[in-house]
């Protein structure tokens, strides 16, 4: 990549934080209670994708994931990038800020990663149990590891700060 | 920490969002700083301290400040009196 792409990359980025830090327009979503809602909505729709997965239902998968893409896009504009934009582009507070929602995201998913990893040792033990996974239920796990690792920091600043 | 940020951006008529472009942070953020639910960095109160040309320890103090009523009429008389 050549400087002026670099520069004009910077700048495009730039812009587009700006824009996200200064946006009203989707103030209405931006109540705590609306925020809540939001996060409890993509929780379900991760959850969803998870079960779809599992249950090898491709067309009502395909159907949830844009869903769920859906309902992350506008989580991650109402909560102004805050969780996502490079540190250049936010102030210290917000650094300061997201700093603490990784570390809680990074203990959330952590322990979700052990889980699954634990339930997948036992359930391939042929000698503790008859039970053996399918394709269908790693791509479940797959689904709730990758969703999570989206979404999380960005549902952890919806929930908790006070304002955004 | 405490602060006197909302009483000098008052006597300067500055909008929260006029502060927060001439510190160069979210406008939420002088909120937060305004409440002392967040404590500036020793870079940003430095540039605070500049932008209102006052020595940092006029606008933060680990103490909390003399209500400005108390330090205006301290040792007057009665109200509305002379010192």
């Amino acid at each position: 990549m050549s400087r002026a792409d670099h520069d004009a990359r910077t700048r495009k980025i730039a812009d587009d934080a700006e824009r996200l830090q200064r946006d009203t327009r989707l103030d209405a979503w931006r109540t705590p209670a609306r925020r809540r809602g939001l996060v409890l909505a993509t929780l379900a729709a991760l959850a969803g994708i998870s079960v779809l997965a599992w249950l090898d239902r491709s067309v009502a998968l395909l159907v949830a994931i844009a869903l769920g893409v859906g309902l992350y896009v506008l989580l991650r504009r109402v909560v102004r990038g805050m969780a996502d934009l490079p540190d250049a582009f936010v102030d210290e507070r917000v650094r300061t800020m997201r700093n603490e929602r990784y570390r809680y995201a990074y203990q959330v998913l952590s322990g979700v990663v052990m889980l699954l990893l634990l339930a997948g040792y036992l359930a391939t033990d042929a000698s503790r149990m008859t039970w053996q996974p399918e394709a269908r239920h790693v791509h479940a796990a797959f689904w709730m590891v990758l969703g999570l690792s989206l979404a999380l920091p960005s549902m952890l600043v919806a929930w908790g700060e006070r304002e955004l | 920490m405490h602060n006197r940020l909302v009483v000098l951006r008052a006597e300067r008529a500055l909008s929260r969002q006029d502060l927060a472009d001439a510190l160069g942070v979210h406008y939420q953020t002088v909120g937060y700083l305004e409440r002392g639910e967040y404590n500036p960095t020793l870079a940003l109160a430095l540039r605070i301290s500049a932008f209102f040309e006052l020595p940092v320890e006029a606008i933060f103090s680990l103490q909390p400040f003399t209500p400005m009523s108390a330090a205006l009429y301290a040792g007057r008389d009665e109200p509305g009196g002379s010192r």
